[in-house]
């Protein structure tokens, strides 16, 4: 019985790939119950005047594309259908701009959204904090060029979005997963204002978030992959988030199952 | 001059920002774009340090042949390859972009993946039943983890779902409030003590006054 506590980790390391591996081509098809958070924010994204102009700022890099990319996907869909324009970019996090120029290209296809007038990519902006102060005051002068490195002024949807303040833009989503991220734009841009932030947070930093869910200072919140799911079934796009869930449900329930061999291994030594 | 030199610096900094940010007539004056400017420049060369810094200090480990200065070789031909590429082409070239989304973007989700192994490990080493609050946080954590989780809904119903958001929802929105209180709070008083000059070890000083 006590060597249920020195299992070696290179097994525990084999059974997780193991498990990973079966339930990617041996899905469970476990439903997934969807929350009143997850419905918050949908309605939250939905109830937005028609025509308006949303922020959504990619602020992760491949690191949290896993978790986050969907999340993106299924708000640019939500966001397409209900006609609003987008302007999609980021501060400090360089190597997110690629990730999210390959998901919103073939989405603006399928919804024929016009480049420049419909939505626009500013691409990753250095500065953080910094920037996000100079965009509230002056957009196109923070911004200076495009994703493609073309000068913004000449686009017909920048020029009715001179600034990053409530006149012009309706909502910031914003994809967190670190500094600088949501709270700054809480601080920086949306506290104070009518514009509305809601936010798609990893796992990690859902703790945290739910601070500001219930102060009521983000509007709504994506959390984690969970929180995507839900949120995938109620856009009525399923995707990665909902093809995960059976593999977090079967991790989840092996790490448990370690846990409860490690615990009677633990016992059966103290006895 | 050396030490006096940026802390002079940083002292005017500090008070343009205070001014502009709490005073009507700071705002009025925009005080702070010159300001913010400046920060994206000096942001942008502290990328060109970072390159700087990482030549010097693995052209170092080549030239000793410290252990593993194979692996640096690869990184400075790497990192040198792919800025050069990268000038040239912009980041819209077609083998840049390659690059970036079948050996970058893939090996920096692997490694975060990574994190997944190490808690199933951590997990199964360190959540034992010594004491009654680790109990508690045993029994919190596995309840939070499957109330996340469909298996979760599935095996209990709706109850799960309910202690899950009774945990999270209150006890650790309790507590991470008061985290981020300690935080904010110990922020400021680091960035007064900088405004003063009491702070010196972000100039090269020798720590706190």
């Amino acid at each position: 019985m006590e060597r249920l506590m020195k299992i070696d980790r290179r097994l525990l390391y084999l059974v997780a790939v193991v498990v990973v591996a079966v339930t990617v081509f041996f899905p469970l098809g476990l439903p997934v119950k969807v929350s009143p958070l997850a419905v918050q924010t949908y309605d939250a994204i939905q109830n937005l005047p028609d025509d308006s102009v949303v922020f959504i700022s990619n602020m992760y890099d491949p690191g949290a594309a896993g978790e986050l990319s969907p999340m993106l996907k299924a708000m640019l869909y939500q966001c397409m259908e209900r006609k609003y324009k987008i302007i999609l970019g980021n501060t400090s996090w360089t190597l997110g701009a690629g990730l999210a120029h390959e998901i919103i290209t073939p989405i603006a296809q399928e919804f024929n959204y016009v480049y420049g007038t419909d939505y626009i990519e500013l691409g990753s902006k250095p500065g953080g904090v910094v920037w996000l102060q100079s965009a509230r005051i002056d957009l196109a002068g923070a911004a200076l060029v495009d994703y493609n490195n073309d000068p913004i002024g000449q686009f017909p949807l920048m020029q009715a979005v001179p600034k990053l303040t409530q006149e012009y833009v309706a909502a910031a989503l914003v994809l967190d997963c670190g500094t600088p991220g949501a709270p700054d734009w809480l601080a920086q841009i949306t506290q104070g204002t009518s514009m509305k932030l809601i936010v798609g947070e990893i796992q990690m930093t859902v703790p945290d978030a739910l601070t500001y869910v219930q102060s009521e200072q983000y509007t709504g919140m994506i959390a984690g992959s969970r929180g995507c799911a839900e949120y995938e079934q109620l856009i009525g796009h399923p995707g990665a988030g909902l093809k995960t869930q059976d593999t977090m449900s079967v991790i989840t329930l092996m790490i448990t199952l370690f846990i409860v061999l490690g615990n009677i291994g633990y016992l059966a030594r103290k006895k | 001059m050396r030490k006096e030199g940026p802390m002079i610096l940083t002292v005017i900094s500090s008070l343009v920002v205070v001014f502009s940010t709490y005073f009507f007539l700071g705002q009025k004056w925009n005080l702070m774009a010159p300001l913010n400017n400046w920060f994206q420049i000096s942001y942008s060369i502290a990328m060109a340090l970072g390159f700087i810094n990482l030549t010097a200090i693995h052209g170092k480990y080549i030239q000793r042949k410290r252990e593993g200065w194979f692996y640096s070789i690869i990184l400075l031909v790497s990192m040198y390859a792919y800025l050069v590429l990268g000038m040239i082409q912009t980041h819209n070239g077609l083998q840049f972009n390659w690059i970036y989304e079948n050996a970058y973007s893939p090996l920096s989700s692997s490694m975060f993946a990574l994190v997944a192994f190490f808690i199933t490990s951590a997990a199964y080493r360190v959540f034992r039943i010594r004491t009654k609050e680790a109990t508690i946080l045993l029994v919190c954590a596995v309840f939070v983890m499957l109330g996340r989780a469909p298996i979760g809904d599935a095996m209990w119903g709706g109850w799960s779902g309910f202690v899950n958001k009774w945990v999270m929802g209150t006890m650790n929105v309790a507590g991470m409030r008061g985290i981020n209180l300690g935080i904010y709070v110990g922020a400021f008083a680091t960035a007064l003590r900088i405004m003063l000059g009491l702070e010196r070890a972000h100039i090269g000083g020798s720590g706190t006054q």
